[in-house]
C-alpha cells in the first residue's frame, strides 16, 4: 500500500495537512507520527508499530521541532540507513532559519519547504510536494542498478 | 609639583643673591685693604727715602764745613771748590727733602730751621773766604780769622744741624711706625678677606649641595608618588576593563537571549496565525453557500488579518536574520541590480506606467544579497508611494563627495512631512494608512540596518505632495577590495 508518513506534533497542523491532502489520490494512506520516536518506531516496525504490515512509505514529510526525537535526528537516522535512505524526505517546517536549512541539506534532505501562512499557498505546497516526490521524480539510478552503496 | 618648583626657585634665588652680595662685598674689602697695604708700604719706603736724604744732607754739610776750615787754615784754594760743590749738593738735598715732606707741616718747619742753619754756615764761610782774599797776608792776623775758625770749629753748626736732623728723623720714625701699624692692619684685613672669600665659597658649595639634595629627594618622592598613582590607575583601569568585559558579556548574553526570544516568538506566533488562516479557509470551503454576505465578509476579514500579521512576522524574521547574518563581501554591480529590480517592478505593476531614469552606477564592495534588499526596498517604496500618480517617475543616481558615495532614489509620489523624517527609519513606523499603501513598516529600518552595517548613513528629504528622495551613503573605502 502506498503511504505517506507525516511527522507532525501540532494537532492543528495535522488537521490542516490532512485537509489539504484530502483531495489528493497519489497515496492510499497517510500515517501520522506525533513525534520523532513514533516515526522511527514506524519505520523500524518497533514499539506500537511492531505488528504493522511490512513496506516503507513512499514519502516522509518531517517537521523540524518535535518532542523526544527532533526532525533533524530522524532525518539523520533515515539517511544513514542503507535501505531507508532511498525514501524521499521533505522538511515541512515553520523555521526559515538559514542554519536549519543548511543542516538539513547537509544531512541529505530531498526538499526544504517553509510552511506558508496563507492556507491556499500551504495546501498548494503540500500537494505539489506529494505529486513531485511520488509521481514526477524518478528513483535515482543506483536503485535501478540493484542496491544501495 | 609646580608649587614646589616655584618654592625652590624662590629659595635658590634668595640664597644665591645673598652669596653673590657677600662675595662682591668681600672683593671690595679685599681690594681696599690691598690698596691700603700698598699705600702704607709706599709711605714706609718714602720715610726711608727721607732718612737717606737727611743723611746725605748731613754728609754734604760736614763736607762743606771741613772744606771751609781747610781753606781758612791751610790756604788751599782747592778747598773752595770742594766746599762749593758740597754746598750745592746740600742745597739740592734740602730742596729734595722739602719736596718729599711737602704734606707734613712739622717737617716743613724743621726744613725751614735747617735752611737757616745751613745758610748761616754758608754765609760765614763765604765772608771768611772774601775777607781772606781781600786781606791776603794780613788775613793771618785778622781777628775775623780767629772768629771764623771759632765759628767753624766749634760744634755750633754741627750740633744745631744734628739736632734739627734728628728731630726730622724722629718724626719720620714715628710716621714709619704708624705706617707699619697701618700696613699690619691692612695685611690682617687682606688675610681676613681671603679667608672670608674662601668661607663664602665653601658655604655656597654646601648650600648648593643641600639644595640639590633637597630637590632630588623631593623629585624622587614625587616620582614614587607618581609611580604609586600610576599603579593605582592601572588597577583602576584593570577593574574598569574587567567590569566592561563583564558588561559586554552580559550584553552579549542579553542579545543572544533576545535573539532566541524573538526567533521563538516569531515561530510560535507564526504557527497559530497559520492555523487561524488555514481553518478560516477550510471553514469557507465547508460553509460555501451557507454563509450570508456579512458572514462571508467576517471570514475574509479574519483571513486578511491573519495574513497581515503573518507578513509582519515574516518581515521581522527577515530583519532579525539580516541583522545577525555575517556580511559576505564581494563586488556588487549596483547598476545590474537596479536594472533587474526595475524590470521586476514593471512586471509586478503591469497596469501602472513607471518612467525610470537610472544614471550609470558604480560597482562597490559589500554584501550583494543585502544590497539587493536595500535597492528592492527603496525602489519598491518609490513605486508604491507614487502609485497614485498617472505616471510614476523614479530617478536613481549617485554622487561622490570627499568621504562618501551618496546614492539616491527620487519619486514623484505623495512625499511626507519633514518633521517625521527620522520616524521613517524606525521599526513599524508608518506615515500613511495601511489602506492607502500596503506594507509592514519594516522596509526602511532594514535599509538603515544594512547601510549602517556597511559603515554608511541613510536619510530622506521630501515635501508633502511633491515626492520624496531617499539617500544612502557608503564610505569611499567601499570602492576598494577589503583585506
Amino acid at each position: 500500500m502506498k503511504s505517506i508518513l507525516l511527522v507532525e506534533d501540532n494537532p492543528n497542523d495535522i488537521e490542516l495537512a490532512l485537509g489539504a491532502l484530502a483531495t489528493e489520490t497519489y497515496a492510499e494512506d497517510i500515517i501520522v507520527a506525533k513525534d520523532g520516536q513514533h516515526a522511527l518506531d514506524f519505520l523500524y516496525k518497533s514499539g506500537p508499530y511492531a505488528a504493522r504490515e511490512s513496506g516503507n512509505p513512499i514519502l516522509i514529510m518531517l517537521d523540524l521541532k518535535l518532542p523526544r526525537v527532533d526532525g533533524l535526528e530522524v532525518l539523520r537516522r533515515v539517511k544513514a540507513d542503507p535501505v531507508l535512505k532511498h525514501i524521499p524526505v521533505v522538511m515541512f517546517t515553520g523555521s526559515g532559519e538559514e542554519s536549519d536549512l543548511h543542516t538539513s541539506y547537509g544531512l541529505g534532505v530531498n526538499a526544504y519547504v517553509v510552511k506558508p501562512v496563507d492556507f491556499s499557498e500551504y495546501a498548494f505546497a503540500l500537494k505539489m510536494i506529494g505529486r513531485f516526490w511520488t509521481q514526477i521524480n524518478q528513483a535515482p539510478p543506483v536503485l535501478a542498478l540493484g542496491g544501495g552503496v | 609639583m609646580q608649587t614646589q618648583m616655584k618654592y625652590y626657585g624662590w629659595r635658590m634665588a634668595v640664597v644665591f643673591s645673598l652669596f653673590l652680595a657677600l662675595l662682591i662685598g668681600d672683593a671690595y674689602l679685599a681690594n681696599r685693604s690691598t690698596q691700603g697695604l700698598t699705600e702704607a708700604q709706599e709711605l714706609i719706603a718714602h720715610s726711608w727715602e727721607v732718612r737717606v736724604k737727611l743723611r746725605d744732607t748731613q754728609i754734604q754739610f760736614e763736607k762743606s764745613i771741613s772744606a771751609g776750615r781747610g781753606y781758612v787754615l791751610l790756604d788751599d784754594v782747592s778747598n773752595i771748590q770742594t766746599m762749593e760743590v758740597a754746598q750745592k749738593a746740600m742745597k739740592a738735598d734740602i730742596d729734595n727733602l722739602s719736596t718729599l715732606v711737602k704734606d707734613n707741616a712739622l717737617q716743613l718747619g724743621n726744613i725751614k730751621k735747617l735752611r737757616v742753619i745751613v745758610e748761616d754756615e754758608v754765609r760765614v764761610v763765604a765772608e771768611a773766604v772774601s775777607r781772606k782774599q781781600k786781606l791776603g797776608e794780613l788775613w793771618k792776623a785778622d781777628k775775623s780769622r780767629a772768629f771764623t775758625m771759632r765759628a767753624l770749629s766749634s760744634k755750633n753748626y754741627t750740633t744745631a744741624l744734628l739736632a734739627c736732623l734728628s728731630d726730622m728723623e724722629r718724626e719720620e720714625s714715628r710716621l714709619s711706625l704708624v705706617r707699619h701699624r697701618e700696613a699690619k692692619s691692612f695685611e690682617r684685613q687682606t688675610r681676613l678677606t681671603i679667608f672670608g672669600a674662601a668661607g663664602i665659597a665653601c658655604a655656597a658649595l654646601v648650600a648648593t649641595f643641600i639644595l640639590a639634595y633637597l630637590m632630588l629627594r623631593e623629585r624622587f618622592r614625587g616620582e614614587s608618588v607618581m609611580r604609586l598613582a600610576n599603579t593605582e590607575l592601572e588597577v583602576r583601569v584593570g577593574d574598569r576593563t574587567a567590569s566592561l568585559q563583564q558588561a559586554n558579556e552580559h550584553l552579549q548574553m542579553a542579545n543572544n537571549e533576545l535573539e532566541a526570544f524573538s526567533y521563538t516568538v516569531s515561530h510560535d506566533l507564526r504557527a497559530p496565525l497559520r492555523h487561524m488562516v488555514g481553518f478560516a479557509d477550510l471553514l469557507e470551503q465547508k460553509a460555501a453557500g451557507l454563509l450570508d454576505e456579512s458572514g462571508q465578509r467576517y471570514l475574509n476579514l479574519i483571513k486578511e488579518a491573519g495574513l497581515r500579521a503573518g507578513r509582519l512576522i515574516d518581515d521581522l524574521l527577515t530583519f532579525s536574520r539580516m541583522s545577525r547574518a555575517e556580511l559576505r563581501h564581494s563586488l556588487i554591480p549596483m547598476q545590474e541590480i537596479v536594472d533587474r529590480i526595475c524590470g521586476e517592478l514593471n512586471d509586478e505593476h503591469p497596469s501602472h506606467k513607471i518612467r525610470w531614469q537610472v544614471m550609470p552606477l558604480p560597482s562597490v564592495w559589500g554584501d550583494p544579497v543585502l544590497a539587493n534588499q536595500v535597492w528592492r526596498n527603496l525602489l519598491d517604496n518609490a513605486v508604491k508611494y507614487s502609485g497614485k500618480q498617472e505616471i510614476s517617475e523614479v530617478t536613481v543616481g549617485y554622487r561622490k563627495t570627499t568621504t562618501e558615495l551618496e546614492f539616491y532614489v527620487r519619486d514623484n509620489g505623495v512625499g511626507f512631512d519633514m518633521s517625521h523624517a527620522e520616524k521613517l527609519f524606525g521599526v513599524f513606523q508608518r506615515l500613511h494608512e495601511t489602506e492607502d499603501f500596503e506594507g509592514t513598516g519594516i522596509g526602511l529600518v532594514t535599509v538603515r540596518r544594512i547601510i549602517v552595517r556597511h559603515g554608511g548613513r541613510t536619510w530622506a528629504q521630501s515635501e508633502p505632495g511633491h515626492g520624496a528622495t531617499f539617500y544612502f551613503s557608503l564610505p569611499l573605502t567601499c570602492l576598494e577590495k577589503p583585506e
